[in-house]
């Protein structure tokens, strides 16, 4: 009987596999372009229709990725400096965002208005200003150079704040009744209601850290100061500027600088399902 | 400045611009040492550290023929000068960016390769050292050792020189000469012209059934070889103006007005834009770009789908590494003639940065000096990356037996002489005028009528100028 | 994470454990400032200064080697940009792309959201899959996705075929090339705003839908009626997010068409970073910048305005 259910269940939601297996494989076929081309000797150019899978293949991209230049190195200054910046940037976001969105003091939708201004100017007109500032504040070539222009966002505050939002005003009241203390309210209730939201945030700031390359270029002047990123981008770098790029190479790159980005992905999306049993919102 | 970079082929122009193919060198060292600041002059016993960008290949070439080159060099000017120590540093993805953020707060190396194509901008805001200083404190360090067509490019308007020359190109034109045995043309020499281009192009565009483009019963639908392949970037086309003897703007670089709406240079753009619209010799724009998704540019032209383009000493890097390459399918020759043969000259070189310490001149100079002579510039015909800019070197590895291309180096050298500075080298507002100029190519070659849109045009460059 | 959140709000603790209601509303007020204190002077520090000064020189123009002291020039950048047809150009291509992006993509990624919270097995699987996009790089994607739409062997027209619909000339018809940078930035970012939905999603009560479904109503009912204006402060937040993106967007014109066919996706960004970083022209870039800012600042006050007229200003 709870047999035929499932098959019946099964049976019903066959629509919905066969559209999801086909946006599915869409969503797939680049990246399965990018693995199958860095499995390609280095230096082949593309041939038209595209070679999908390779007659053989070459690890040969991975070998030189690793051996040539100090990985470890790199890996051990993307965790630091990734590590940080979603720690950082969870604790000021969601911090501020509480402020925003459950407490009331003068001046706070300006403030926030503000903050929302910021996002409006490109970066490409900010970056020299703001290397101006790490540069006069020695940071260049630091950790903290790295980290700490990138422990704020704009975005995560407002998202996070959204995410309070939604939050009865019950819940609040009913815990200062308790005689909770501002900070107790907003670390042991509202934190845990908005999971979901952090955990977005954290992937998040994790995804924009890791695959930055702008920042870490003009910080990491040093070998041993650079991310992944940043090292697998002088791979890259051809010696004659009129040089068509490795493209193999670069896929082999890019896959080796995307694998974390995926791990810590599926990581965390323990954390957005997770977020309905301990959401605890009820009507 | 890829030729190949016909825009549908993965838009290399941006992926280089974006930091994935650019040229250069790692920070092995704290740049923020060198950083103008004076704290870095030299030491009691006459000791100086030089941060040069630079010297240095990227890791996956470590071993290559480039790398041993630059090895020795660094090795032997250490040897002779010990008291200047060089800093190599392999050259950051997006370098560009990097160096105008670097220059902007103060904290860029002393020396770096600049492409002369963008060397204008850092002229006009006096962001690099006059050269005659740096000369004075070494006069071995003479200047007329490059091909004066080259050094002309880094002469500013207050007359200093700002930078010099290590390597570069002429645009010259690229045929197959196989396919014009086959069809029976003699392959082009130098001082042919334009007619004589068009003619080769004409017999050299075929149809599937093998009639040429004089033929009445020419197929337009089956086009399989095509008798030249052109460009709407204005790098492979604007030479053409000079060569009628027209210009884009006036010497004083105030206006377009009277130059790139004078006879001269309204018959070149329509001759050029002929090619495809009339005469129908070379590909339209999207057919191009078909034929590139189907295939890399070097590849169809290696397979004769195409018999003549014009591109710089570069393409041979990636002519030589394409699929089918033989020697027998890759002839050069100068520009076509019209009033003159003159061409653009692409270069890159050594310069300084502005507020380098006068303690350092010497030791600077002392490393160009070395950079630039014989020594050092004859490997450049040994790994065949560019033309020496050291005429000596230059026209000396055209009889070495380790020359790579010497036979089609010669080419390159003769086209020198009718080489003109490229409007980037000059024109510190060129970035937008060119890009008004590809733009205007484009449009003409869509079907935009000639007059109206070099109008537009001179209006958006004027514009520019007037800032 | 504890200890620095701690560390931030520390002051807070023992203030908090007083509980004097008469002195609520003040203290209040004293634990907002605490709370966004830290990610203030953050944004004060990197955002603002960097901004201010962005300000200060789109007055200037960089014409001497020193970058701070470039010289004044009052408004003449401003006075210049009114008759830069081509930056019209790019701002009316920015003001068209946000319009058929935010929608496109906001419908696209509630559709996949939607999808991907039914509980099914291996639904996580899928949602991976569809997050895939959005991590993988944009260079890849250009690679990809720049022989996808090849007019004569890409696979897209070839589908187009199949359906007896007109071929394409992609991303070298000037009327169609907008089109596909559309298209592919919704295949690259709907898996971004997947996520936030979800999280939307999972916080609608369970409760709610039941009672609505107890009371007949069906299931596009529930979601019309129900999940919908739950969801309101996650589309408040991807409409303002959107079109500050989308006024902003950059990286599909940089990699793929460079601004191109014929100015067609030459947008105000890439726009200001050729002026910036190709030319130098660092005021004019900056002050090309402003007005975009105002134009963006003005369309998200409209936005803010609709939305309190709405009633819904509890959510903003």
């Amino acid at each position: 009987m709870s047999r035929r259910k499932t098959l019946l269940g099964a049976l019903r939601a066959l629509p919905t596999y066969v559209i999801l297996a086909g946006v599915g494989a869409f969503m797939l076929v680049p990246f399965l372009w990018m693995v199958t081309t860095s499995l390609k000797p280095s230096g082949t150019t593309f041939s038209y229709p595209p070679d999908l899978i390779p007659d053989t293949f070459d690890f040969g991209n991975y070998v030189n990725l690793f051996t040539l230049a100090p990985f470890g190195t790199y890996v051990l200054n993307s965790v630091v400096v990734t590590t940080l910046t979603v720690v950082g940037q969870v604790a000021f976001c969601a911090t501020a965002a509480y402020g925003f969105a459950r407490l009331s003091f003068a001046g706070s939708k300006s403030i926030f208005v503000l903050f929302l201004a910021t996002m409006m100017i490109p970066f490409q007109v900010t970056m020299i200003p703001l290397f101006l500032i790490v540069f006069k504040l020695g940071w260049v070539n630091t950790y903290q150079g790295l980290i700490v222009p990138g422990i704020s966002s704009a975005f995560a505050i407002f998202l996070l704040r959204q995410a309070f939002l939604t939050i009865p005003r019950d819940y609040q009241d009913a815990a200062r009744i308790d005689g909770a203390g501002e900070f107790t309210v907003f670390f042991r209730i509202f934190l845990p209601l908005v999971k979901p939201a952090l955990a977005t945030v954290a992937v998040f700031a994790f995804m924009g850290t890791w695959n930055d390359l702008l920042w870490p270029l003009l910080i990491g002047r040093d070998e041993n100061m650079r991310t992944v990123e940043l090292g697998l981008a002088y791979f890259n770098v051809t010696s004659s500027a009129y040089e068509q790029p490795n493209w193999p190479l670069m896929m082999a790159a890019s896959v080796v600088s995307l694998l974390p980005v995926v791990v810590v992905y599926l990581f965390a999306q323990r954390y957005f399902v997770a977020g309905i049993s301990l959401s605890g919102v009820k009507g | 400045m890829n030729d190949n970079d016909v825009r549908s082929s993965v838009n290399r122009r941006a992926l280089l611009r974006w930091g994935l193919g650019a040229g250069a060198v790692a920070a092995a060292g704290p740049l923020l040492a060198a950083c103008g600041s004076g704290d870095d002059e030299a030491t009691a016993d006459g000791e100086v550290t030089l941060k040069v960008v630079g010297f240095q290949v990227p890791p996956e070439e470590k071993g290559s023929e480039l790398d041993k080159a630059y090895q020795k060099f660094l090795a032997d000017f250490q040897t002779a000068n010990p008291k200047i120590k060089i800093d190599p540093i392999q050259a950051p993805p997006n370098f560009d960016t990097q160096i105008i953020v670097d220059l902007a707060s103060g904290s860029a190396p002393d020396l770096w390769s600049q492409d002369a194509s963008s060397l204008a901008p850092l002229i006009k805001r006096n962001l690099l050292l006059d050269m005659r200083k740096v000369t004075e404190a070494l006069p071995a360090l003479t200047t007329d050792r490059f091909f004066p067509q080259v050094l002309e490019i880094h002469k500013g308007e207050d007359g200093g020189i700002y930078g010099l020359p290590n390597d570069f190109t002429p645009m010259v034109v690229y045929y197959n000469p196989t396919l014009f045995t086959k069809a029976g043309i003699t392959p082009p020499q130098r001082g042919w012209t334009w007619d004589d281009q068009l003619a080769a192009a004409q017999r050299l565009t075929l149809d599937k059934n093998g009639r040429n483009r004089l033929d009445p019963a020419f197929d337009e639908a089956n086009v399989v070889q095509w008798g030249y392949r052109l460009s709407q970037y204005a790098y492979q086309w604007v030479y053409r103006i000079w060569q009628n003897g027209g210009d884009v703007v006036s010497p004083d670089q105030k206006t377009a007005t009277g130059f790139l709406d004078a006879p001269a240079a309204v018959e070149a753009i329509q001759w050029y834009a002929d090619l495809v619209l009339k005469h129908k010799v070379a590909p339209s724009p999207s057919t191009l770009e078909k034929m590139t998704n189907a295939s890399d540019a070097n590849a169809l032209f290696l397979d004769g789908k195409f018999a003549m383009y014009d591109s710089g000493h570069w393409a041979l890097v990636g002519l030589t590494g394409a699929k089918g390459y033989s020697a027998d399918k890759v002839g050069v020759v100068p520009q076509p003639k019209r009033a003159t043969e003159a061409t653009a000259l692409y270069e890159s070189s050594f310069v300084l940065r502005h507020d380098l310490p006068k303690a350092k001149y010497k030791a600077a100079a002392q490393f160009i000096e070395a950079a630039t002579n014989r020594g050092y510039q004859d490997t450049k015909a040994i790994t065949g990356i560019a033309i020496s800019a050291n005429s000596q070197a230059a026209s000396g590895s055209l009889t070495s037996a380790d020359a790579k291309f010497a036979a089609l180096d010669k080419v390159f050298v003769d086209a020198t002489t009718a080489g003109r500075p490229p409007y980037g080298s000059k024109i510190g507002v060129y970035p937008t005028i060119e890009k008004a100029l590809d733009g205007m190519m484009e449009k003409i070659l869509r079907g935009a009528p000639v007059a109206g849109t070099i109008g537009e045009t001179i209006t958006a460059i004027n514009r520019e100028l007037a800032k | 994470m504890t200890s620095a959140v701690e560390a931030a709000a520390g002051l807070d603790v023992p203030s908090g454990q007083r509980p004097a209601r008469r002195r609520r509303r003040r203290r209040n007020e004293r634990v907002g400032y605490l709370f966004i204190l830290p990610a203030t002077a953050h944004l004060v520090l990197f955002a603002l200064v960097p901004i201010l000064f962005s300000l200060y020189l789109s007055f200037h123009e960089w014409t001497s080697p020193s970058f701070l002291d470039a010289p004044f020039v009052g408004l003449d950048n401003y006075v210049s940009l009114f008759s830069d047809d081509p930056f019209w150009h790019a701002m009316y291509n920015t003001a068209y792309y946000t319009v058929l992006s935010v929608p496109i993509g906001m419908a696209v990624s509630l559709a996949l959201a939607v999808v991907v919270n039914q509980k099914l097995r291996g639904v996580n699987v899928f949602r991976a899959v569809f997050f895939m996009p959005v991590i993988t790089s944009w260079v890849a994607v250009s690679v990809i996705w720049i022989t996808l739409l090849s007019p004569d062997a890409g696979l897209v027209n070839y589908l187009f075929r199949l359906l007896h619909l007109p071929q394409q000339n992609w991303l070298d018809d000037p009327h169609a090339a907008m089109f596909a940078i559309v298209l592919i930035n919704t295949w690259k970012t709907a898996g971004f705003s997947m996520v936030i939905w979800l999280a939307g999603l999972q916080a609608v009560p369970r409760e709610l839908l039941e009672a609505a479904s107890i009371d007949g109503a069906g299931k596009w009912r529930q979601f019309w009626n129900v999940t919908l204006p739950l969801l309101a402060p996650t589309t408040i937040f991807l409409v303002i997010t959107g079109v500050i993106g989308g006024f902003q967007v950059f990286t599909p014109m940089y990699v793929i068409t460079e601004g191109g066919p014929l100015g067609a996706t030459d947008v105000a960004v890439y726009h200001i970073y050729q002026r910036a970083f190709e030319e130098f022209s660092m005021g004019y870039a900056s002050a090309q910048a402003w007005v975009l800012f105002a134009v963006i600042f003005v369309v998200t006050l409209l936005q803010l305005w609709f939305i309190r007229r709405r009633g819904e200003s509890n959510l903003i």
